[in-house]
């Protein structure tokens, strides 16, 4: 049966769970944004874009001024090296002047590495790898940016005689170099420190200026885009999020009303088990203390009948009679009382621990010796045949229990018959077999026998009484003392065997010269 | 030998007085715990059986105040509390046996023996023959001290007041040794047992010791004159 206080853990437990579980349910989070001023951040962009035409425009400037200079490669090739991002610097001539000889085209590569290099529909194909110009591609005047998709980056300078000078332009070291300059020297960007959430300056190609704040995974919340011909910039934003949390009230009321109703019924539950085990208690107590001041009142009945049964041997057959018969009634009511105190303590027993040194053969022999005159009024004729004459470590008292349990069995039961008492002793393992060839236990209640209050047959008027505890009782002493007792299947009558742990305690001794008696 | 009884309950008391000395010991009785360490004091008996529940002191603190100034003298426990602390307690207390109540004459001097043998037997379990005085009788050695006879394998205990009726009859060996003279020298000369007690302890004797009715060994009766151990 569960406990009270297990009870009430589980429900309490239980009421937690509700609790914790409506918590969850009733819980709803929402993230909210909280949109910031734009302002600054165009103000950014603005910035960005003046320093960025700046730049182009410097830049612009110091490329017209080496097309200018343009008179051979080697001069083009010293003012060109000067210059960050020029890969190639061409010399082509248009259709323009076809009436006079096209002088060749002049391409001087600037760096180990080098791309193709442009060519005009009127060029005659160089060997290196190329790619096509068309001349429509460049403004008019001057010249300009050639950022035609799927080219290279180009600049060209229209001069005089359809000479046009193209510089071909690597983007990405463009880009470093201005990505260089932006981080070191360029201060436009701090205005958007300030605030909460995160902001980036950072080029297309993913080349980051500057990051404020730890900008999410997710998309920006604003993003501007300054794009000149030196690259493409953007500047995102993301707004401060906070998360916001409440409570389904309803949900809420609900789960912590289940919670504490399940409390209260744990509780209820509780109090109620703890009456009804104070009550059980009581009850067990009461037994308890009348079998205990039962004791000594019977103690004194068996003694004084002991000396009454010896002092009268010259008494009457009738006499003698009766006093044998008192004995074995307050013998019956000794047995009685034990085998009551064993039921009501065996929820609360402990492990046996009451070990101590006792020879089987002789706590055998005691105990019949206690049944010797019930089983001659009940005409059975008891043989032994003793061979654990050697002392053990037992629990001597509850053996005892066990086979007066076994005998008074026979005694109730198997009137008129033989009782066969066996012993054997074996490395550490005491057997002994009780069988009678009495009416015997049929096979289907061979362990019904040993529950308790079971009996064979309820019937108050088949002149055989019992509370129905003894076997129960006799199979809790043996399996306590760490062996079982059984019914073994016999051809006649019942056959009980015990078998139990019992080590040698110090040595053998010998038996009492009685170990295979004569039938009585 | 002197046996200390204490016990509060007087019938109880009176009971195992009876019994004891029927069996040929001499018991003290105390009526509560103090008078038990008093008459220990004064007696020095050679077993205590000790009752828990007692006035003034109980079982307990006696056998633990004994213990501590005599760790041999054996301590039997009787008592009505039986549950296993309580014998678990009373055996590390340091006594020698715990006899739950309710019980018989015949266990409570079956105990009473088996705790005197312990007291005197070897660490092996065999009389320890060097220090004890014993007899042969028809081939039987009587153990005095050990309260026991052994032939071959078989050993039965018997009680003191049996050892003195083998011892009488021994001493007298071949002669005929009266029925006032067994009781002046068993019993002594203050008690005066019944007629029958003599009769039930000699048949006792001759169960115990296996005679034969029809050729005595040990125990032969001589019609109208009294007994005799032949030759």
């Amino acid at each position: 049966m569960v406990g009270p206080r297990v009870t009430l853990s589980l429900l309490l437990v239980l009421a937690s769970c509700v609790c914790i579980g409506g918590v969850l349910l009733a819980r709803r989070e929402s993230v909210e944004r909280e949109a910031r001023p734009s302002a600054p951040l165009h103000e950014v962009a603005a910035a960005l874009r003046a320093e960025l035409d700046r730049l182009e425009d410097l830049y612009e400037g110091h490329l017209r001024r080496v097309a200018a200079s343009a008179s051979d490669s080697r001069g083009l090739r010293r003012s060109a090296e000067k210059l960050k991002g020029v890969r190639v610097v061409s010399v082509l001539h248009t259709a323009l002047s076809k009436q006079a000889l096209l002088p060749e085209d002049l391409h001087v590569i600037i760096g180990p590495e080098s791309g193709p290099v442009p060519v005009l529909n009127t060029s005659p194909a160089p060997v290196r790898r190329h790619f096509q110009l068309d001349p429509d591609w460049i403004p008019e005047t001057g010249g300009g940016w050639v950022d035609h998709p799927g080219k290279p980056l180009l600049f060209a300078v229209r001069g005089q005689a359809g000479k046009l000078v193209v510089f071909t332009l690597d983007a990405e070291e463009l880009e470093r170099a201005i990505l260089m300059h932006l981080r070191g020297q360029w201060s436009g960007f701090s205005p958007i420190l300030r605030g909460t959430g995160a902001d980036q300056l950072r080029s297309r190609r993913g080349g980051i200026v500057v990051t404020n704040g730890m900008p999410p995974s997710a998309p920006a919340d604003l993003q501007l885009t300054v794009s000149v011909h030196l690259g493409v910039w953007d500047i995102l934003s993301w707004d401060p999020r906070n998360k916001r949390i409440r409570y389904e009230p309803a949900i809420l009321a609900g789960s912590m009303g289940i919670a504490v109703l399940t409390a209260f019924a744990g509780l209820g539950l509780y109090g109620n088990q703890r009456r009804v085990a104070a009550e059980a208690a009581k009850r067990v107590s009461f037994v308890n203390r009348v079998s205990h001041e039962l004791r000594t009142p019977l103690t004194n009945i068996l003694l004084h009948l002991d000396l009454a049964a010896e002092a009268a041997e010259d008494e009457s057959p009738a006499t003698l009679r009766s006093l044998g018969l008192a004995r074995d009634e307050a013998g019956r009511l000794a047995r009685l009382i034990q085998n009551v105190l064993t039921f009501s303590c065996r929820d609360r027993k402990p492990a046996s621990t009451g070990k101590t040194t006792g020879v089987p053969d002789t706590i055998i022999r005691t105990t019949i010796e206690n049944f010797a005159t019930a089983f001659q009024r009940r005409e059975i004729r008891w043989e032994t045949d003793l061979a654990a004459g050697c002392a053990c470590l037992l629990d001597a008292d509850a053996l005892a229990q066990v086979l007066a349990n076994l005998f008074s069995n026979v005694e109730k039961y198997a009137p008129e018959s033989v009782l066969r008492i066996e012993s054997r002793w074996s490395v550490g393992i005491l057997r002994i077999v009780v069988a009678d060839n009495g009416p015997g236990i049929p096979e289907e209640a061979a362990e019904r026998i040993f529950q308790p209050f079971e009996r064979l047959s309820d019937r108050v008027d088949e002149g055989v009484s019992g509370t129905g505890l003894g076997l129960a009782i006799a199979r809790d002493l043996a399996v306590e003392m760490g062996g079982s007792l059984c019914l073994e299947t016999a051809q006649a009558g019942a056959r009980f065997v015990v078998e139990l742990p019992a080590p040698a305690s110090y040595g053998l001794l010998p038996s009492n010269g009685l170990g295979s008696e004569a039938a009585r | 030998m002197k046996i200390l009884f204490a016990d509060d309950d007087p019938v109880t008391l009176e009971a195992l007085e009876t019994c004891a000395r029927a069996e040929g010991y001499e018991p003290i009785l105390a009526r509560n715990g103090q008078q038990a360490l008093e008459l220990w004091e004064r007696h020095t008996p050679d077993l205590l059986c000790l009752d828990i529940m007692m006035p003034e002191v109980d079982g307990y603190e006696v056998c633990r105040r004994i213990r501590a100034r005599d760790a041999s003298v054996p301590v039997l426990f009787l008592s009505a509390k039986s549950e296993e602390w309580d014998v678990v307690l009373g055996l590390r207390l340091g006594a020698d046996d715990f006899i739950r109540k309710p019980f018989g004459k015949s266990e409570l001097l079956a105990r009473i023996l088996a705790a005197l043998r312990r007291g005197t037997r070897g660490p092996t379990g065999a009389p320890s023959s060097g220090t004890s005085a014993s007899f042969e009788m028809g081939g039987w050695t009587i153990y005095t001290r050990e309260l026991r006879a052994v032939r071959g394998p078989a050993s039965v205990d018997l009680s003191p007041r049996e050892i003195a009726i083998l011892g009488v009859l021994h001493r007298h060996r071949g002669e005929v040794v009266g029925r006032d003279q067994l009781l002046n020298e068993c019993w002594g000369l203050e008690y005066y047992p019944e007629s029958r007690t003599l009769d039930q302890h000699l048949m006792k004797l001759r169960r115990k010791l296996g005679e034969d009715p029809a050729s005595p060994q040990i125990l032969e009766t001589v019609r109208g004159a009294g007994f005799r151990y032949p030759r």
